[in-house]
């Protein structure tokens, strides 16, 4: 690899969103990984004092577990009525297709289908509540095929 | 009006967010993924995420925004500007769902949206606009027609746009030909031979009156922006008040302001955007039905709080100021820092800022979001501060500038301070004799 090609791959890589690349060729093996911002040369103002954006707590999680997040803001429901039982619960089983929880949005009730075999380990979203796009709603334990 | 949800991200966010903590209004943010890190969200009292980082998918996404608004308990939407801020449709879902938006009616919005018809209601209010005709029949009637408007005239296809089309007429004699011309490429550029004529205002300055109105009828003006420096319709450096407005002409142009606003029966803040020509007509180019990017020059020479009195006027109160309170006093600038750079054509420049050093001092006031550390993101506006300062005169406040920016430094990305400092030092520019092509003509001197 000539050393042009080199230079125009770390402007690359540099203008880019990645925060790590890694090349291996033949004759070259690289790793470009994007440095905490800072050491700059102008006087720093002090930082302002920012309340963190708040973060879920993450639980200690097995390997291997299944996410399902919300794929729209909503109202997060896990029965079909109030009262009535939930759709699905810690162990319950569940196979493509199966209403997992309801999405409720601007009075339109979305219901949120699994989309692999496995197992319901938790529900994390809270019933009732306001979830955000992305959020988690809950892990499944896939089953081996 | 308890909790306001700000629709919106950037600087104009967290000006919103700052207006309701004064006014004691909660808030709610929304961000798309990527801008966790965005200092809205965590100036906000709660942050909803609302969709992947594409604008249409997250800052445009009605039904995420809404059901945002309404699970979070708000009962009022503010938009800033750009994204749905001018989206009568929006403005009517959060009427539909319960909620106050803060900005005028759907009605007004779609009667300002549509420029042809915001022309001639312009027109039938007394506001003047720039004089034109139908579609040209022939020769015979395009001299008559632009005797009757006065040279030079401008033809334009109908169907024409970004210069397509278009020709210029200074006297009788060009008159046919242009015209001819005019049919073929409206005809080769989009089937379409119509032409429309116009008059021609030579050496345009881009003035504009803000507009403050209730729900009760109540409407005042607040004086005028020169927002003539810009690059490409793209306003770079706005100053209040205009260097070429006398006392009387001010008064003229925000008479014909508040006519416009109470044509639509406007309501909140809202600006008239005239042509001022070297001879002092002035003629209506559009209504913007929001708040500007610009509006700290008006609030630093008139006092008011702008953004307090959008909420306010959306929570029902009536205006709390008369015309006769307006008082204007000093001389205010506005340069906008976007992440982008001048010596390469204006191209973006996304990436992380390094180091970041505001200006600070005496009357300097800063509206922004860049911060050491913080990368900006590719996908939205570029702006990522707006630097307003307060002098006396116009002198003190150009100096005031110089000096600002000059303290400024932004590392990592490229900005357009480099271009302020040169603007500022050209001396059309400190004469105040400049227009809405000075940008142009600086920028073409650099290739000499």
């Amino acid at each position: 690899m000539k050393v042009e090609e080199l230079l125009k791959l770390v402007e690359a890589v540099g203008a880019s969103d990645f925060d790590e690349f890694v090349l291996e060729a033949q004759d070259v093996k690289l790793t470009l990984r994007r440095g905490r911002p800072g050491g700059s040369l102008v006087p720093q103002p002090e930082p302002a004092p920012v309340p963190a954006a708040p973060v879920p707590d993450q639980p200690v999680r097995e390997p291997g577990l299944v996410e399902v997040t919300a794929p729209m803001v909503g109202t997060f429901y896990r029965a079909p009525a109030p009262g009535a039982e939930p759709f699905v619960q810690a162990g319950s089983r569940v196979k493509p297709g199966d209403t997992l929880c309801i999405l409720e949005a601007m009075k339109l009730m979305n219901e949120i289908e699994a989309e692999i075999e496995g197992e319901v380990v938790d529900v994390v979203a809270e019933n009732g509540q306001l979830v955000e796009f992305g959020q988690v709603l809950m892990t499944l334990r896939p089953c081996k095929p | 009006m308890k909790r306001v949800l700000i629709a919106n991200r950037g600087e104009i966010a967290l000006r919103v967010i700052r207006a309701c903590r004064e006014l004691g209004l909660e808030t709610v943010a929304v961000y798309a993924r990527g801008d966790e890190d965005s200092p809205h969200v965590a100036l906000a009292d709660r942050a909803v995420c609302i969709g992947p980082a594409p604008a249409p998918l997250s800052y445009l996404n009605v039904q995420n925004i809404l059901a945002a608004a309404l699970g979070s308990g708000a009962d009022a939407v503010h938009p800033g500007y750009g994204f749905l801020a001018e989206n009568a449709d929006f403005a009517e879902l959060c009427a539909d769902c319960g909620l106050v938006f803060v900005g005028p009616s759907p009605a007004a919005i779609r009667a300002m949206g549509n420029k042809d018809r915001a022309r001639q209601l312009m027109a039938a209010a007394g506001v003047p606009v720039i004089p034109g005709t139908g579609a040209v029949a022939d020769a015979r009637e395009a001299a008559k027609l632009a005797g009757k408007i006065s040279y030079p005239v401008l033809l334009k296809a109908a169907a024409g746009g970004g210069g397509k089309g278009m020709r210029l007429v200074e006297e009788p004699g060009q008159l046919a030909r242009a015209l001819e011309l005019a049919r073929r490429e409206g005809e080769a550029a989009f089937s379409d031979a119509t032409v429309y004529m116009e008059k021609y205002i030579r050496r345009p300055r881009h003035v504009e009156i803000q507009i403050l109105a209730d729900n009760h009828g109540n409407v005042v003006h607040l004086g005028e922006r020169d927002c003539s420096v810009q690059r490409r319709h793209q306003k770079l450096l706005e100053e209040a008040p205009c260097p070429a407005l006398s006392p009387a002409l001010r008064r003229r142009m925000g008479r014909a302001a508040v006519r416009a606003a109470r044509a639509v029966r406007y309501s909140g803040a809202g600006t008239v955007e005239f042509l001022l020509d070297e001879q002092g007509n002035f003629y209506f180019m559009e209504m913007n039905t929001r708040i500007q990017v610009e509006h700290p020059v008006t609030e630093m020479i008139t006092g008011i709080d702008l953004v307090k009195a959008q909420l306010l006027a959306a929570a029902g109160e009536e205006l709390a100021i008369r015309q006769e309170d307006v008082a204007f006093r000093g001389w205010a600038l506005e340069c906008r820092i976007n992440a982008e750079d001048p010596r390469q054509d204006f191209q973006p420049s996304p990436g992380v800022i390094t180091g970041y050093r505001p200006p600070e001092g005496p009357w300097v006031r800063i509206d922004g979001v860049a911060r050491a550390g913080w990368r900006v993101p590719p996908h939205y506006d570029s702006l990522i501060a707006k630097v307003i300062v307060w002098g006396q005169d116009r002198a003190e406040a150009i100096a005031r500038m110089e000096r600002a920016l000059g303290e400024m430094a932004v590392q990592g990305i490229a900005t357009t301070v480099p271009l302020h400092l040169k603007i500022l030092a050209d001396p059309e520019f400190r004469r105040g004799h400049y227009d809405t092509g000075f940008l142009a003509r600086l920028l073409a001197g650099d290739g000499r």
